[in-house]
């Protein structure tokens, strides 16, 4: 394993609530940023011309990371939104001045807390007086536990899904991962609107039940 | 504890979900140390890209995210430009290279020129008036900027540059002297003196005309076009679609920002968003996507963008929730 000798801020976990990733942008950065191997390049790139870095970084992490919060709001619609709209903050807001630890860690970490904030906005039982702070910022540092409850959270939505009764899935992972109206799924799977709506009403109370108990773990 | 017994082989198991209770606890305490979280991620980002969901839309989200013309100039000194996640659908093409070229030439200009213009910027959700030198009313919209010459105003040539939304009521002078608005969008816009609503973002520039005549000019590739405007014309131009030019009965809809109004006739959720993004810099997310295509029409007063969402989700009987920059609307 090579990477560049990490500095003094990224070592062991930090006070709860402090953001790791992010040096203070008004004392601006003292310390070198940590630079894992395959983004040296990237890295030197952004020095130069600051555009043609980030997409860069956009070209090598816009899959995978699409791929990666699928797994837990398990819609290609809204994965892409989150994940662009990270984008869209770290390019408008320069935020790659500011990262010490590696594009990567900033950028997963960031999605993981938007689609773990869609998950809890969705499933929470949150009512009018329930503040925001429940919400996590993209900058939040994970601490390992948590790492590992997401972790299982979308292991525990893959297997949930899989347990579906066939129809059942089918008609879920059309509805939400494709994005496909009731109807049209009806008319695709050649059955009545009615048995769409049932097995989506059961997939997402199967759904709800699970997730409802992790969420309360999450903070 | 020095964990040697973690490595890549075990954390694609970890990702499958197909570890052991005494395996998680050897990660757990792997993870503890800033080197191995950024090993975590490396082999994340390696399982992600060995096991694709699906393909996701790139060219799309790179063109919102980096061809976005506005960010790169001094325009965008004043708060955030926003996403555009939602187009609506006009017919035809105007090469997109067209405003790019347009735009790097407004760049060079201004900054030549800077020092000898006046600036008046409004932050998001602020609306002001600006009387011009030669007593031309403007009011600009909220996250807009209004340039004009310093000195030269009252001259031969009056010009000023826009970036955003503002109402003209430009005033006919003695000397017959002609007014330019030159947008950051690429839109020229030349008046004798008469009322129109110019609106220039990065995803839609729009010129309404109250009374009056405008002449408007802008290129395609190499050709320059010009369109006359009469009382009532909508002209709207919008990048990769043709230029459009139609009739609306009620031009004033298009400015009653100014007393804070909207006026919405079949406008879809997801417009709304816009407005909110460009206007008071809140990002809208709709839990449910297909709430987005809903529409409302009807004409809502609002002084700040909480009433306007407060309004909306009263009248389409949705909730919502509003976090930091953010607001969701539920379901």
């Amino acid at each position: 394993m090579h990477t560049a000798k990490p500095n003094k801020n990224l070592n062991d976990a930090p006070p709860a609530g402090n953001s790791q990733l992010m040096s203070n942008i008004n004392a601006g950065r003292s310390e070198p940023a940590l630079v894992v191997d395959n983004e040296i390049m990237i890295r030197q790139i952004i020095s130069t011309d600051p555009q043609k870095g980030c997409e860069m970084i956009f070209r090598k992490y816009y899959q995978p990371l699409c791929g990666h919060v699928v797994r837990f709001v398990y819609s290609r619609e809204i994965a892409e939104d989150i994940v662009s709209e990270v984008f869209l903050n770290f390019w408008n807001n320069k935020l790659y001045d500011n990262i010490t630890s590696s594009y990567r860690v900033y950028l997963y970490t960031a999605v993981r807390n938007r689609a773990i904030n869609h998950l809890k906005m969705e499933f929470k039982d949150l009512n009018r007086s329930a503040n925001e702070n429940m919400l996590s910022k993209d900058t939040d540092f994970i601490n390992p536990e948590t790492i590992l409850l997401y972790d299982e959270l979308f292991s525990t939505i893959e297997k949930i899904v899989n347990s579906l009764p066939p129809q059942c899935r089918r008609v879920f992972i059309l509805s939400r991962f494709e994005g496909k109206k009731y109807k049209d799924i009806a008319l695709e799977l050649q059955i009545k609107l009615k048995t769409v709506e049932a097995h989506m009403m059961k997939a997402l109370a199967l759904l709800k039940k699970s997730l409802q108990e992790y969420l309360k773990t999450i903070e | 504890m020095q964990n040697r017994l973690v490595n890549k082989q075990m954390m694609f198991e970890h990702f499958a979900g197909r570890e052991t209770p005494l395996q998680k606890v050897q990660i757990e305490e792997w993870l503890a140390t800033a080197d191995n979280r950024e090993l975590y991620f490396e082999w994340l980002d390696e399982w992600e890209n060995a096991n694709r969901q699906f393909q996701a839309d790139e060219k799309a989200a790179f063109k919102k995210i980096f061809n976005d013309p506005v960010d790169e100039t001094s325009f965008a000194k004043s708060g955030k430009q926003g996403k555009f996640l939602f187009s609506r659908i006009l017919p035809g093409k105007i090469v997109a290279a067209a405003v790019l070229l347009i735009f790097i030439g407004s760049l060079l200009f201004f900054f030549k020129e800077a020092i000898l213009y006046k600036s008046v910027q409004t932050n998001f959700g602020e609306v002001k008036a600006v009387k011009l030198p030669d007593g031309t009313d403007v009011v600009l919209n909220a996250n807009s900027i209004l340039r004009y010459s310093r000195f030269r105003f009252s001259g031969s040539v009056r010009r000023v540059l826009l970036t955003g939304e503002a109402d003209f009521s430009v005033v006919h002078t003695k000397s017959n002297s002609k007014f330019y608005i030159q947008t950051s969008t690429g839109l020229n816009i030349q008046v004798l003196g008469t009322q129109f609503t110019v609106y220039a973002r990065p995803a839609k520039t729009s010129v309404v005309l109250r009374n009056g005549k405008v002449e408007l000019s802008y290129k395609t590739g190499k050709n320059e076009h010009k369109v006359d405007m009469k009382p009532g014309d909508l002209f709207t131009m919008k990048e990769n679609y043709r230029p459009q030019l139609q009739r609306t009965d009620a031009p004033e809809n298009l400015s009653a920002w100014k007393t804070n109004d909207f006026v919405f006739d079949g406008t879809a959720l997801s417009e709304i968003g816009s407005v909110l993004q460009e206007n008071y810099n809140i990002k809208v997310r709709f839990i449910q996507p297909s709430t987005a295509k809903r529409k409302i029409t009807g004409t809502v007063h609002a002084n700040n963008a909480e009433e306007l969402i407060d309004v909306i989700s009263e009248l389409m009987g949705i909730n919502y929730k509003i976090k930091a920059d953010t607001v969701y609307f539920i379901p």
